[in-house]
C-alpha cells in the first residue's frame, strides 16, 4: 500500500473536492471508520457492509455487528481539521494571520 | 509553554494530510470545530493517548461522552500518520484562549462599571454577576 504519512503526501489529487474524498477515506481507515471520541461506527459503512455481507458484516477489528461489546452505536462520520483553513494563511513575512 | 516552532509547520504542511484530520461524527465535528472540545495529551501512557475535555455545561458534555480519555488508532504499519500531537496541542490553545478572552471580557464590564461606581446590591450590576458567576463555580478556572 501506498504510503500516505506525511513524507509522501497526497500530490497525486488535483483539485480540492477530489483531496477531501481521498483525505476522507484515508482518514476513515486509519480512524476505523470510529469517531475518535465517541467511537460511534460510520452508519453508511455499516449500511455498506450489510449489503454486502448480510449477518457475517464485522468492524475493522473483525468483530461482528451483532456481538459489539457495548451494543452497535451508529452515527454518520465527517472527517475534520483539527486546524481549519482559515487559520493557516501566512502573509509575505511568514507570520501567521486570521 | 509556547510552541514556538509550530508556525513554520503549519505555514508549510498541507491542510488535508491526515496528520491534521481525524473521523468524528455529525454531532462532536462542529463542537470540535468551534473550540468547544479540546483534546490533553495524557504523559508516561501509550502513545497518542489524549484525555478528550470542554468547556461545554457538564450535563450536556456528559451526554456526549465528554470527558473521557482515548488511545487513538494507529495502522499496524503506520501507512498512514497519526494526528498530529502538535497540531492537537495548538488546537487545544485556542480553545483555551477564546475561553479566557470570552472571561476576560466579562471582566473589563465588571472593572468599567466600577469606574463608574455603579455597583449595585441587588446583583444587576457586572460585579453582582461575576460574584453569582464564581460562587455558582462557573468561573474558577475548572476544565470539566
Amino acid at each position: 500500500m501506498r504510503a500516505l504519512g506525511d513524507s509522501a503526501g497526497l500530490q497525486g489529487f488535483i483539485g480540492t473536492p477530489d483531496r477531501m474524498a481521498a483525505l476522507r477515506g484515508v482518514c476513515l481507515v486509519r480512524d476505523r471508520h470510529r469517531c475518535v471520541v465517541t467511537r460511534r461506527f460510520d452508519a453508511f459503512e455499516c449500511k455498506e457492509r450489510y449489503a454486502r455481507a448480510g449477518a457475517n458484516a464485522c468492524d475493522d477489528d473483525g468483530v461482528l455487528f451483532s456481538q459489539q461489546p457495548q451494543g452497535l452505536q451508529l452515527e454518520k462520520l465527517e472527517v475534520a481539521h483539527i486546524l481549519p483553513h482559515s487559520l493557516m494563511k501566512a502573509n509575505d513575512n511568514k507570520e501567521l494571520v486570521c | 509553554m509556547f510552541d514556538y516552532g509550530v508556525a513554520y509547520v503549519i505555514d508549510g504542511m498541507d491542510i488535508d494530510r491526515p496528520s491534521n484530520a481525524i473521523s468524528l461524527t455529525a454531532t462532536i465535528h462542529p463542537l470540535f470545530g468551534a473550540f468547544d472540545i479540546f483534546f490533553d495529551a495524557v504523559p508516561n501512557t501509550a502513545p497518542n493517548t489524549y484525555r478528550i475535555q470542554s468547556f461545554l455545561e457538564p450535563t450536556f458534555a456528559a451526554n456526549i461522552g465528554i470527558p473521557v480519555t482515548r488511545t487513538l488508532f494507529v495502522t499496524d504499519t503506520h501507512t498512514i500518520g497519526p494526528p498530529s500531537p502538535r497540531l492537537l496541542a495548538v488546537h487545544r490553545a485556542i480553545a483555551h484562549i477564546l475561553h479566557l478572552s470570552a472571561a476576560g471580557n466579562c471582566i473589563d464590564d465588571v472593572l468599567r462599571d466600577m469606574e463608574t461606581n455603579l455597583i449595585r446590591a441587588d446583583g444587576t450590576s457586572e460585579l453582582g454577576r461575576l460574584v453569582s458567576l464564581r460562587l455558582g463555580g462557573w468561573i474558577d478556572g475548572k476544565v470539566y
